[in-house]
């Protein structure tokens, strides 16, 4: 071995570990001490060690906000699967030169900016914005009466737009699933009588478990925390976590109570994939 | 005469060449829109009257925009570098060696990917706050904060990716290049790097694309005099909807997009060319 | 005889490849028809067709007379065994070979009481609970066989259902095929490319090549009078010399004189080929009376524990070694020529085959 070979390989190890130990675990270590702490005036905080800042979040003011974040979240899940289930096959099947395009296609979104996808549907959304533009338009072709809906500021808003954000999320795996499925499955079920939505439900839709659950922990857990979705597109009453939390430090500079808060969505976040990991290891068992 | 679809071509059913069609259209239309309007040439912008560059015009002219947009750039440029070294070290020190807490330290890799972005964001502002991080640099080390917490966040995906390719190596090449007489430096240099140089580029890729799309974490690392161009735009969208941020979003989709393509083409050309 | 499977001018493309090129074929009821051929000649997209799993450009499928074209795969009252079995892999064994009946309709009771009785059938009663991750190679083709035939189909399809088992079990279901057939009555079309399979099992055998029919023949017609050089070397050895057939019908080979043999059919070919089969042909020490069709020296012997084969050179160049089988009936081997001996051949006239192409 030449000298300074192992240098190298310690090196290695070594610096990103330095890295992450100094700007990302001592970073959550401050916000975790910081929960405990007790607000002092504007800035100043005492660590006195009280769990009052995580009590706070059992108020049902803000356990209803975790409520309705959940809901909204997993709302975004079940539709991103309703939708992406037929998307994935449809990709899946289709002829091999055409698969590319339609996966690029998927993935292109993903490779532009968030805000301004997020910025794009206000424009569609809004009260004076392009659906209500096509429905007035569609009113007046049959005479009919048309007040503009209002769309945007709403929960409703907040859900399309998280869909429209994590749908490439949901497809992914789904497709990585379905396109590695034994394909003479599905021809043995027809072969054997089953129409095709029998062979999608009875077949296609039981061996895509693994990709559902992955998809839908990639849309479920980042559409928990989402904080520029609801704050774009919602309203008064679509505040989630993550909104929540921005406040604290932001605007009502409470530092220690959206410290607690913080934690309590990382620990949700890790709740939802300890129930993967589960959910992944059961069928190795008999 | 028309032949009923096969078993295999669900492509060919009605209702999933809707629902296909129907997806297409609600992911690209926004966009679409967005686009088609950033040339129209009214301030209301949802009747088209006519043609016109005059918001690009008006958007060069923005300064903020302009400094916005360089700040973001350099802050991209200077974490996929740095996120890249750090991945790919990272990718090459958990394939490579077995010890005792690899399922710990792997665990915590993934930390900064798995956790919300908000969590991560606020980790952030309190750490700088705490530490006395100064806030009155000359630029562009003032925007020092943003680019360690973007290299924070991205360095992982780094390794996530450079990682699967690495795990696709044939170990065999390494003894052979051994055998033939080259010492580790060597085998890296001339074998393993070689190898997983196609993640390397996917990773720079992601990295450069997450920097550049990030506003959440931005937004609680960035200063008044260190505006990105997300949070720049988010404060222009907070108060109106405008012809020059249709503008501006459309030359930031077009700069993402060029440089996705190029490198696509890169990794296309080095895969079916000549070896390196 | 009626008919159960009959195609019509069957056309088939992949892209450029082409898979089939209008073939037309006519399976009677009860029949045990094999498709044989290489990989690649179209036999496996010929059972896929007939199944609805694929779609002719070109042509036409009748199963009982009834013109199929327009009938989705699962209408059709076919049933496949799939070579890599295709076991539903979520489902217990009882389930996947009770699913063809649940998804047409018939009640549980009745649905599971029909899948014991056709696991009975392939002799794998009690096995309905296990899952196929539990079952061997030889169980899950069993178990594929049973879920095939518990729907009664007109006829099964079998895609090389063997080609996954080694050789100990792959001869014992042979066996079990052929009697299995018998006893449901049902007719079974299989698509192999192991040709001892197809004439062990088949009534009859197609033969194809690059997505055509060579020949369609009961296996001892295919392997003693093959309709041209392709069916000729593709099932077992054959020797085969180019010849010239005269106007009366009777073809001398080239270089050898000595090798004649009568034509099938009429009139002068500037090009035949004469076809001899190692085993058909007699070897007797050089010199020896009466002189025989050929005379050369032993090049090489190839032991094979039944027999052993010769390689007789008869003439110097390619076409001037001879194969010549000899069962191994005494245990020694100092009873035949070995390497150099001088040797002259001989065979009953009507054990040579003119091949026109």
């Amino acid at each position: 071995m030449k000298p300074g070979a192992g240098l190298l390989h310690r090196v290695a190890g070594v610096v990103p570990g330095l890295w992450l130990a100094g700007f990302f675990l001592l970073p959550l270590a401050f916000v975790w001490v910081l929960s405990f702490g007790e607000k002092q005036g504007l800035v100043a905080v005492d660590i006195v060690w009280t769990a009052d800042n995580y009590l706070r979040a059992l108020d049902p003011l803000y356990l209803g906000i975790v409520a309705k974040s959940l809901w909204i979240a997993a709302l975004t899940t079940v539709i991103c699967l309703a939708v992406g289930l037929p998307v994935a096959l449809g990709i899946v099947f289709a002829p091999a030169r055409w698969r590319p395009l339609l996966l690029l296609l998927v993935i292109l979104p993903f490779w532009t900016n968030l805000l301004i996808r997020t910025y794009a549907l206000i424009a569609v959304l809004r009260t004076r914005g392009h659906v209500n533009a096509t429905l007035g338009w569609a009113a007046e072709l049959f005479g009919l009466p048309f007040e503009p809906l209002s769309l945007l500021y709403t929960n409703g808003a907040v859900v399309a737009g998280l869909v429209y954000v994590h749908l490439p999320f949901m497809v992914l795996p789904l497709y990585a699933t379905l396109h590695r499925l034994d394909r003479s499955l599905v021809e043995a079920a027809a072969d054997l009588g089953a129409g095709h939505l029998r062979v999608c439900v009875t077949i296609i839709l039981p061996l895509a478990v693994p990709g559902i659950v992955s998809g839908s922990l990639l849309v479920f857990v980042p559409a928990l925390g989402s904080y520029l979705t609801p704050d774009l597109l919602g309203g008064p009453d679509s505040q989630m976590i993550a909104n929540v939390i921005e406040r604290q430090f932001k605007s009502a500079n409470d530092w220690p109570f959206g410290a607690a808060l913080s934690f309590l969505l990382m620990y949700v976040t890790f709740g939802a994939l300890a129930l993967r990991s589960l959910s992944v290891r059961r069928p190795a068992v008999p | 005469m028309r032949i009923p679809p096969g078993p295999l071509e669900f492509t060919r059913r009605t209702w999933i060449r809707l629902v296909l069609l129907a997806t297409f259209v609600f992911l690209y239309a926004p966009i679409a829109t967005l686009v088609a309007y950033s040339f129209n040439d009214s301030r209301r912008n949802i009747v088209w009257r006519g043609f016109t560059t005059r918001y690009y015009e008006r958007a060069i002219a923005n300064d903020g925009l302009v400094e916005a947009f360089g700040n973001s750039l350099l802050i991209a440029l200077a974490a996929t570098v740095v996120s890249t070294l750090l991945g790919a070290m990272t990718a090459y020190a958990l394939w490579r060696f077995r010890f005792r807490l690899k399922p710990l330290c792997e665990g915590v890799v993934m930390l900064p990917i798995v956790i919300p972005e908000i969590c991560m964001g606020v980790a952030m502002l309190v750490f700088f706050a705490r530490i006395g991080w100064p806030g009155d640099l000359p630029w562009p080390i003032s925007l020092s904060r943003i680019t360690i917490a973007h290299i924070s966040f991205c360095f992982p995906f780094v390794a996530v990716v450079v990682r699967a390719r690495l795990s696709r190596f044939n170990g065999e090449l390494a003894e052979a290049a051994r055998d033939l007489g080259a010492g580790e430096w060597a085998v890296v240099r001339d074998v393993i790097v070689p190898h997983m140089r196609p993640g390397l580029v996917a990773g720079a890729l992601l990295a450069f694309t997450l920097s550049l799309d990030d506003f959440v974490i931005t937004f609680f690392t960035s200063g008044p005099d260190t505006v990105t161009f997300p949070v720049k735009i988010y404060s222009m969208v907070r108060f109106s909807v405008t012809p020059e941020v249709n503008a501006a979003s459309t030359v930031l989709i077009v700069v993402t997009i060029t440089v996705t393509v190029v490198a696509m083409w890169l990794q296309n050309r080095t895969r079916s060319g000549a070896p390196p | 005889m009626t008919e159960a499977v009959r195609v019509d001018g069957i056309c088939k493309r992949f892209g450029a490849v082409i898979a089939l090129a209008d073939v037309s074929l006519r399976i009677e009821a009860g029949e045990f028809f094999a498709l044989l051929g290489p990989s690649g000649c179209g036999k496996s997209t010929l059972l896929r067709i007939m199944a609805g799993l694929e779609h002719p450009d070109r042509g036409s499928v009748f199963i009982d007379g009834i013109d199929v074209g327009r009938t989705p795969a699962n209408r059709r009252p076919v049933n496949m065994v799939f070579q890599s079995y295709a076991l539903f892999p979520h489902m217990s064994v009882r389930s996947n070979v009770a699913y063809g009946l649940r998804v047409t309709g018939t009640g549980r009771a009745e649905a599971h009481e029909r899948a014991e009785a056709a696991l009975g059938l392939v002799r794998l009663a009690g096995y309905g609970e296990r899952m196929p991750d539990q079952l061997s190679g030889g169980e899950s083709q069993r178990v594929a066989l049973a879920r095939a035939l518990v729907k009664r189909p007109r006829v099964l399809l079998l895609d090389e259902p063997l080609s996954a088992l080694d050789a100990r079990l792959r001869d014992e279901m042979r066996l079990e095929l052929v009697s299995l057939q018998k006893t449901v009555g049902i007719t079974f079309i299989i698509v192999t490319h192991d040709q001892e399979e197809a004439l062990s099992m088949a009534d009859r055998v197609a033969v194809m090549e690059a997505g055509s029919i060579r020949q369609v023949a009961p296996p001892a017609e295919l392997y003693e009078a093959p309709a041209d050089r392709f069916v000729a070397t593709f099932i077992g050895q054959v020797n085969l010399f180019p010849a010239t057939v005269e106007a009366d019908g009777i073809a001398t080979a080239h270089p050898f004189p000595g090798v004649t043999a009568k034509s099938r059919g009429t009139g002068a070919a500037h090009q035949a080929w004469i076809a001899v089969r190692p085993e058909k042909i007699t070897m007797a020490p050089g010199g020896s009376t009466p002189a025989g069709r050929l005379s050369g020296v032993v090049e090489e012997v190839v032991y094979r524990g039944d027999l052993s084969l010769y390689l007789v050179r008869c003439m110097p160049g390619p076409d001037g070694l001879v194969r010549v089988s000899r069962a191994n009936a005494a245990r020694t081997a100092d009873r035949l020529p070995g390497p150099g001996a001088e040797v002259v051949l001989d065979w009953p006239e009507d054990c040579a085959v003119v091949l026109a192409s």
